[in-house]
């Protein structure tokens, strides 16, 4: 008997120690996703058992009814939002990437302008959301501008990162071709700096959804942020907290097809 | 006249203030159609001499002339192989190969037939597809080979080329390269090693270079016929003929 339970718990040792692929998975979605569970649940116990009014701290279930209830129009303004999110994203990438090729290209550039850039990054750009709203009006333009300038800086640093990370075998093998600096570029600089470009535009995306809803907090006529905004003015803090819950769905998206397509690509471009 | 001839080069490097001699008033010739070995021990300046040769690096003092023009920048007619295989990790073996021409904006199809002959010299005609991390060291160093040779270069210089691979890999890809000259696939060439017995089967001659000074000391004329085989190494006027060399290199340390 004992003999024979010896080697079966060795073997579950071993698997214990190794999980599988599966396993590993399983374990990443539902720790986290367990954890919230539970934290939801203490938080609707708290607020049933303490009676915190429901302006100050609505339960979980409240909200989910706000959610379910308001759902359409959620979608909606939600919807406009991301939409909002997605071009100014990839505005972002392309003044990141364009300056950062400047920069690259030309030395004078480089040494004129970058250490400007560093400057204006340490202005807080929060500040600047009103006089967007004088210079583009109170439509969307207003909030993409805003988006655009505060989140194209994490796109122009990654793309300087990954352009000067190249090689210096691969750059002198392109010198010894003959190859001009636009074709050192294309053909070896900037598929090399795609990984680091995908991290950029990871920080970008936060910054983005950032610069929009407040935006929107500042001036709009649809939109999560003027939702939110116009929710908190009726003291509807459920409904407040149900745009949230929708917003961060909504992010969590374009996050994640941000991170599907740094995956594809590293997987393409090196094994 | 030489196809590639180097007077009184000198190369110093000026890094923080303190000058660094590289290379110490460097006299040599290359005809057309010789195979060329630069032999010293490292950190003698040979790389140095065939940066300079490529147009990589420039010269502080003295005289290039390659094909009868001095020497300004990189040529287009020179095919270039480093220790490392350098090639790009997300384009196939094909476009490896078929980079230089891709760089100099000839037209791909015919040089895409000579990709394919080169691929096919070197063993590698069923990887064209495959990209650079699915192949070995060596495999690596072939199809670098190939990239040299894709726009039928009339120089092509190498830069320890193999001193990467482990020995027996490295056997095998000097026969492949003595196989490829003597296919005629390469024409002038100058090749940088540390190895004797690697400079004295390839070349048709060997220059010896010291560290200090940093220059050339000997020019030594390899006297075996082509084309060559392998089994050469095995015969006794090889070997004498590397102990010579070894002994000239241990004579100049010493001096």
């Amino acid at each position: 008997m004992s003999a024979d339970a010896f080697p079966t718990g060795v073997v579950e040792l071993g698997a214990g120690r190794r999980p599988g692929f599966m396993r590993r998975h399983a374990d990443a979605t539902f720790l986290p996703v367990g954890f919230v569970v539970i934290c939801v649940a203490g938080l609707e116990i708290l607020a049933r058992t303490l009676a915190v009014p429901e302006v100050l701290f609505p339960s979980p279930s409240r909200v989910l009814t706000a959610l379910a209830v308001h759902a359409p129009a959620l979608c909606y303004h939600a919807a406009l939002t991301m939409a909002q999110v997605a071009v100014a994203l990839f505005i972002s990438l392309a003044i990141g990437i364009a300056l950062a090729t400047a920069f690259t290209l030309s030395r004078v550039i480089n040494d004129m302008f970058a250490p400007l850039f560093v400057v204006l990054q340490i202005i807080p750009k929060i500040a600047l959301a009103p006089l967007f709203v004088v210079w583009f009006g109170t439509g969307a333009l207003s909030h993409l501008g805003f988006a655009v300038c505060l989140s194209f800086f994490p796109v122009l640093a990654a793309a300087r990162a990954g352009f000067e990370e190249t090689s210096a075998d691969a750059a002198r093998l392109c010198r010894a071709l003959g190859a001009s600096r636009w074709q050192t570029l294309f053909h070896v600089k900037l598929p090399m700096a795609l990984p680091q470009l995908f991290v950029g535009a990871k920080v970008s995306t936060t910054l983005c959804i950032i610069g929009v809803v407040l935006g929107e907090f500042v001036s709009a006529r649809a939109g999560i942020g003027w939702y939110i905004v116009q929710a908190a003015a009726l003291s509807q803090t459920a409904n407040i907290l149900a745009a949230l819950v929708v917003l961060s769905l909504f992010g969590l998206s374009i996050y994640g097809m941000v991170s599907v397509g740094e995956i594809l690509v590293r997987r393409r471009m090196f094994g | 006249m030489a196809f590639i001839r180097g007077d009184g080069l000198r190369k110093v490097y000026d890094p923080d203030g303190k000058a660094v001699e590289a290379l110490h008033n460097v006299n040599f010739s290359v005809e057309k159609g010789e195979f060329v070995s630069i032999l010293g021990p490292s950190g003698c300046g040979k790389s140095t001499l065939l940066m300079i040769c490529g147009g990589l690096e420039e010269i502080s003092d003295g005289l290039l002339m390659v094909a009868g023009t001095p020497m300004t920048g990189p040529r287009r007619d020179m095919g270039v192989m480093f220790q490392d295989p350098t090639l790009l990790p997300w384009k196939t073996v094909m476009e490896n190969v078929l980079f230089p021409a891709r760089i100099a904006r000839i037209p791909i199809e015919p040089v895409e037939h000579r990709a394919r002959a080169l691929l096919q010299s070197v063993g590698l005609e069923a990887f064209e597809g495959h990209r650079p991390h699915q192949l070995s060291g060596g495999m690596r160093q072939r199809v670098s080979i190939c990239r040299a040779l894709v726009n039928d270069p009339s120089i092509l210089l190498m830069d320890e080329p193999f001193s990467a691979l482990d020995a027996i890999t490295r056997d095998q890809m000097n026969v492949l390269l003595l196989d490829l000259w003597q296919q005629q696939l390469a024409r002038t060439a100058l090749f940088i090693t540390h190895s004797i017995r690697e400079a004295v089967l390839l070349s048709d001659r060997i220059l010896v270079m010291t560290k200090r000074p940093a220059t050339i000391v000997e020019d030594v004329v390899v006297p075996f016929s082509r084309p060559r085989s392998p089994e050469l190494a095995e015969k006794m006027e090889f070997n004498q003929l590397c102990g010579r060399l070894r002994g000239m290199i241990e004579h100049s340390h010493v001096g």
